[in-house]
């Protein structure tokens, strides 16, 4: 029965023998952008959910993971003594409502408290979700792929023209985000480690609802959608509310990843939302096999990690517009299921197999 | 005699300057095995989707068991107990045979998004208790043995036995299959006529659009003729056999 819950383990294993091995051998460095990569692929998973299984693109999915940033960064940094006398704000404080912090200039200021903005921000992300995605995912094909370019553009136009959000410079200065006491998103070097393990939390939290969802009557809704919507339709499944409700839970897992990382960084610029990002998410989940979504986080992980070690030098962006033509062109199915990939894992396996058989005579 | 379960009044739906469907008029009585031909075009898969809601009517009105259901949304339409094979079979191509199976559970069982997502303790009883509905029509349809297999890997004859086996699992009160032995071998033809009798025998009306004339003059209770979109005639298989117009314009051809 929890059979469908292995490959989280699996993940957990390979998450800690990372650790260990980067603690060991004295590479923390690397771990600033192994916590990157995995608030990015709470993006990643989300996306695939949509795309791989319910067959639905999305090029605007940056977008929701900026308004999650945004809406958490600006709720916790905003004054709010203009609007609540002190006593006020110390009370709603004591209730976790409100926080005190020292603003830029040493000032002390009352912000809300990152619980109250991460629940603000998902919130937001479902209203726009909605609101969205009722017109948008009427289209199919290339149009659905061009109507969510138009709402990730109009939300980067928005942040960029904004100056309340800071405009070109975006937000920082974003507090820690203490989830219970004592653990806290931050890039503080000391709690490095800790930070990693946060971040691959919420990932296999992710990782978990969407193995729950793919395993139910629900999840095989989806896939009978991307298979025949027509047909799924006739059998009683009311097919636009499905990929409605999968597309505001994409949206959720993005602007989750949007507040965690902004947390985690510290700040946030309008160049998260912007078009080059999300076709960034889409190659990722093309090239990780679409509806595979170990392969599309093992991808992620990856090709975030290469890119923000800065491997791909000045081709940085280029890279993923590359991949994502030559997956269309050579490998629709993701590089995972290339022949000669397929050939050598069958290949092991069966050595495998033929391994244990001697070992058990 | 039982009662009416399927009405349908004048009714009526153009494409562009071609009326396919023509003041249709039918009734269709429960328990009954209900045939339409007609020659390519005539609009019997028009009458089909008009029928399902996958096609809306320019006029004229629907009624299912006294209820009007014109203009409703397919997944409306089956949720009442209509449920409809295509022409060109629609199977879910990359999931196996016991998953298509599966989805037609989908009205008979009530999981939500959340409590899916969530994986709580009753869905997981649900989804046992789809398992085991699905595996016991497997047998008795004789699936079993391909319930692994992808649909596009599976011969074309038991890609439409798969459909049905689809349809059954939704457990409608009307089945309506549109071509069903297109495709298939003369034996094919001769089981899926057992299996149509079977299905009727259970208590479900079918309503059937069929080519194979020796299959429908074998199992329809009744027949309805189309012709360029009108009705032509109507009656019992003897009726049509002998009726002059269907010679001249269908059995003729
Ligand atoms: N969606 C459509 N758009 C335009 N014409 C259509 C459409 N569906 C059917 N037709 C036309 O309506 C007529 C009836 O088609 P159809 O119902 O498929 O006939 P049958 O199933 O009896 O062979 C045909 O001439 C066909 O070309
Ligand atoms: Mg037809």
């Amino acid at each position: 029965m929890l059979a469908r819950y292995k490959p989280l383990l699996i993940v957990l294993g390979i998450v800690v023998l990372i650790q260990l091995l980067l603690s060991l051998g004295g590479w923390e460095f690397f771990f600033t952008q192994l916590i990157m990569s995995a608030y990015y692929s709470l993006v990643v998973i989300g996306l695939t959910l949509l795309m791989g299984y319910a067959g639905q693109i999305s090029l605007g999915h940056a977008g929701f993971f900026a308004i999650g940033g945004y809406t958490s960064a600006l709720l916790t940094t905003i004054d709010l003594s203009g609007l609540w006398d002190k006593g006020t704000l110390s009370l709603l404080s004591s209730l976790f409502i409100t926080m005190e912090q020292k603003d830029p200039y040493g000032n002390i200021i009352y912000s809300f408290s990152p619980w109250v903005a991460f629940v603000v921000a998902i919130l937001i992300a479902v209203g726009v979700a909605f609101l969205i995605g009722i017109p948008v995912l009427r289209l199919k094909g290339h149009y659905l792929a061009m109507a969510t370019l138009g709402f990730g553009i109009i939300i980067q136009t928005v942040l960029l023209g904004t100056t309340a959000l800071g405009a070109a410079d975006g937000i920082s200065n974003v507090p820690d985000f203490t989830l219970v006491p004592g653990i806290q998103i931050t890039d503080r070097m000391a709690d490095r480690v800790m930070n990693y393990y946060i971040a691959w939390f919420f990932v296999l939290l992710g990782l978990f609802l969407i193995i729950n969802l793919l395993n139910s009557r629900v999840g095989r809704a989806l896939r009978s959608i991307h298979g025949n919507e027509e047909a799924a339709n006739s059998l009683g499944i009311n097919t636009s509310r499905y990929k409605l409700y999968t597309f505001v839970l994409s949206a959720v897992l993005a602007a989750a990843g949007g507040v965690f990382l902004t947390h985690y960084l510290g700040s946030i610029g309008p160049s998260e939302a912007g078009v080059i990002k999300s076709v960034r998410y889409v190659a990722i989940v093309a090239v990780g096999g679409m509806d595979n979504l170990f392969g599309t986080l093992l991808m992620g992980n990856l090709l975030n990690f290469l890119s923000l070690r800065g491997y791909f030098g000045t081709f940085d962006e280029a890279v993923f517009g590359i991949i994502l033509i030559g997956i269309m062109l050579f490998a629709p199915k993701g590089i995972l299921r290339i022949k000669g990939i397929k050939y050598l894992s069958s290949f092991i396996r069966e050595k495998l197999a033929v391994f244990k058989r001697e070992k058990e005579k | 005699m039982s009662g009416v379960i399927l009405n349908v009044n004048n009714l009526n739906r153009s494409f562009g300057g071609l009326h396919a469907v023509d003041d249709v008029t039918l009734s269709v009585e429960e328990g009954l095995i209900k045939s339409i031909i007609g020659p390519n075009g005539a609009g019997k898969t028009t009458f089909f989707n008009l029928i399902s809601g996958n096609i809306r009517p320019d006029s004229g009105h629907i009624h299912f068991y006294g209820k009007d259901i014109t203009g409703l949304k397919p997944f409306q339409v089956a949720a009442l107990g209509i449920c409809r094979t295509f022409q060109n079979t629609r199977l879910f191509g990359h999931m196996t045979v016991m998953e298509n199976i599966m989805v037609g559970r989908h009205l008979k069982s009530r999981s939500g998004f959340i409590s899916s997502l969530l994986g709580l303790p009753g869905n997981i009883r649900e989804e046992k208790s789809i398992r085991a509905s699905v595996l016991s029509l497997l047998e008795e349809l004789n699936l079993s043995g391909i319930k692994d297999e992808l649909c596009i890997n599976i011969p074309f004859g038991l890609q439409r036995k798969v459909e049905i086996a689809r349809a059954l699992a939704v457990e409608p009160e009307l089945l309506m299959l549109d071509e069903p032995a297109a495709g298939l071998n003369i034996y094919e033809t001769t089981e899926l006529g057992q299996l149509i009798g079977k299905i009727r025998d259970r208590g479900v009306t079918v309503l059937l659009v069929e080519h194979d004339i020796s299959l429908v003059m074998n199992i329809s209770d009744e027949i309805m003729v189309l012709n360029q979109g009108k009705k032509l005639a109507e009656g019992k298989p003897k009726e049509i056999q002998k009726n002059e117009e269907v010679i001249k314009v269908y059995l003729g051809e």
